[in-house]
C-alpha cells in the first residue's frame, strides 16, 4: 500500500446509509427519467416513421411517374435500356398517357394463353378476354364484354393492317430491339412497332390503365405473336 | 427452442421488481458511491451529491440491461460519466480555476486540516487524472478495472496515475502531510508506471 493509499483512506468519510427520503428521491428521479427517455424514444420513432412514410411516398410517386425524372415501375423493369427511357427523356412526345388514372402495374401472367398470341405479363387485375387471328383483347377482371370487335376500354394487341406503311407518328421507342413509335389518340395510348417475326403490331392501351410509354413498351416486350396470327385488314 | 419466461410479463410487476431491486441497491451502496464521489469532486459535498444523483438516475434507466454482478461497476462508470459530463457543462466552464486558493479568515494554519489538504490537492488534478488516482488508490481497483471504468487503455491509466501521484505528493509535501517528494520513496501501487 502506498503512502497515498493510506492518506486517502485515512481522510475518507464514513459510508453512511442513506435516509429513506433520500432513497425515495433517487427512485422518483429514476422513474421520471425513465418516463422521459421513453417519451423521447416514442418521439424519435414517430419522427423516423414519418420520414420513412415520406420516403416511401416519394418513391411511390417516382415509380408512378417515371417520366418526371424517376425510374420505371417494377413491372416495367424488363425494358430498362430500351427505347422507353428515351421517350421519358424527351418528354414522351405526347405519349405520357397516364392522365388522371392510377397506374396499373404489370404482373406476370400464368393463366391460359389464347390463340394467336402469348403474353408474359398483364395489368394487375386484368385477364385475357378473347382473341382472333389478328387481335388479342385484355379486359379488367369481371368484365363481360367479350366482343372481339369492341376495343373500348380494353387493352388490345393487333397485328397491323397490310395496307399500313411505316410506324406512324409519335415518340421513338425500341421494343425488343425493334423500332417503334408511341402516341396518343382520343385518350388511347398507341404503340406501333415491328415484331421480330415480321408482324407489324399495334397495341392500344385505354386511359384507365394510367400507362405511359414505359409501361406499354414493357407490356409489348412480353407479347409474342404465334404462327396462328395473321395480318389484319382494314 | 422453447422460450422460458423468467421475468414477470406484467408491466406493473416489472416496474415493481425494478424498483425493489434498485431501492435495495441504493440502500446498501449509496454511502460508498457518495464517499467515492466526494473524492472525485475534490471534497465538494454538494457536487458529490449531484454526481451520485445523476449516476443513480442513469443506473435506474439502464437497470434491466445491467447484469446483477456488474451493478457496482456500472454505477461507478455512471459516476465517472457524470463527473466528466459535469466538467463539460456550461456551468462548469463558467467556473474559474485559480492557481492559488484564497485566504480564509479564521483558518487555523498551525494545525492543517488533513482532509481539506488532500481534497485541495486532488482538486488541482484534471478530472480524469483525479478519477484514475481515486479508483486506483482509494478503491484499490486494478489497472484493467480502472481502464474499463474510464474507457481508456491500461497505459493511459498508468501514466495518468503516475503523474497524478507525483502532483499529489508535491502538493501534500508542501502541507507537510508527506515528506519531501524528493526524499520520500515513491511507492506507486502495483502496476503504475
Amino acid at each position: 500500500m502506498s503512502d497515498i493509499n493510506a492518506l486517502l483512506k485515512s481522510v475518507a468519510p464514513g459510508a453512511e446509509p442513506p435516509r429513506p427520503e433520500v432513497v425515495d428521491g433517487d427512485l422518483a428521479r429514476g422513474r421520471a427519467a425513465l418516463v422521459a427517455a421513453r417519451r423521447r424514444g416514442r418521439v424519435r420513432r414517430g419522427a423516423l416513421g414519418a420520414v420513412s412514410l415520406v420516403v416511401v411516398a416519394a418513391v411511390a410517386v417516382l415509380l408512378i411517374h417515371p417520366t418526371h425524372g424517376g425510374r420505371a415501375a417494377p413491372g416495367a423493369a424488363r425494358q430498362s435500356g430500351s427505347g422507353a427511357e428515351r421517350v421519358a427523356g424527351t418528354g414522351g412526345g405526347g405519349a405520357g398517357g397516364a392522365g388522371t388514372h392510377a397506374r396499373i402495374q404489370l404482373v406476370d401472367y400464368t393463366g391460359a394463353q389464347l390463340a394467336g398470341f402469348t403474353v408474359d405479363q398483364v395489368p394487375a387485375g386484368w385477364q385475357l378476354s378473347t382473341s382472333t387471328s389478328y387481335a388479342l383483347l385484355i379486359t379488367p377482371d369481371g368484365s363481360t364484354n367479350n366482343d372481339p370487335a369492341d376495343f373500348e376500354g380494353k387493352l388490345a394487341v393487333l397485328t397491323s393492317s397490310t395496307d399500313q406503311h411505316g410506324l406512324g407518328p409519335g415518340a421513338r421507342v425500341t421494343v425488343d430491339g425493334q423500332p417503334g413509335r408511341v402516341h396518343t389518340s382520343g385518350g388511347v395510348l398507341i404503340l406501333s412497332y415491328n415484331a421480330p417475326n415480321g408482324f407489324g403490331i399495334d397495341i392500344q392501351a385505354p386511359s384507365t390503365l394510367g400507362w405511359g410509354a414505359a409501361q406499354i413498351v414493357a407490356f409489348a416486350e412480353g407479347v409474342h405473336v404465334t404462327a396462328n396470327a395473321v395480318h389484319s385488314h382494314g | 427452442m422453447r422460450r422460458v419466461f423468467n421475468q414477470p410479463t406484467d408491466v406493473g410487476a416489472k416496474r415493481e421488481t425494478r424498483d425493489e431491486a434498485f431501492r435495495a441497491f441504493v440502500e446498501s451502496r449509496r454511502g460508498d458511491l457518495m464517499r467515492t464521489a466526494i473524492f472525485l469532486a475534490a471534497g465538494d459535498r454538494w457536487a458529490a451529491e449531484d454526481l451520485v444523483q445523476t449516476a443513480l438516475v442513469s443506473l435506474y434507466v439502464a437497470w434491466p440491461r445491467v447484469r446483477p454482478d456488474a451493478v457496482d461497476a456500472y454505477a461507478r462508470r455512471c459516476l465517472l460519466n457524470a463527473l466528466i459530463d459535469h466538467r463539460r457543462s456550461a456551468f462548469a466552464r463558467r467556473e474559474r480555476a485559480h492557481a492559488e486558493l484564497p485566504e480564509l479568515d479564521g483558518l487555523d494554519t498551525d494545525g492543517i486540516d488533513m482532509q481539506s489538504s488532500v481534497f485541495r490537492a486532488l482538486g488541482r488534478l484534471p478530472p480524469r487524472m483525479r478519477a484514475a488516482v481515486v479508483l486506483r488508490h482509494l478503491l484499490d481497483l486494478s489497472v484493467d478495472e480502472t481502464a474499463a471504468a474510464l474507457r481508456c487503455s491500461s497505459g493511459t491509466v498508468k501514466s495518468q496515475t503516475a503523474r497524478g501521484l507525483d502532483q499529489l505528493r508535491a502538493a501534500l509535501a508542501n502541507d507537510q502531510l508527506l515528506g519531501d517528494p524528493g526524499r520520500v520513496s515513491p511507492t506507486p501501487a502495483r502496476g503504475d508506471r
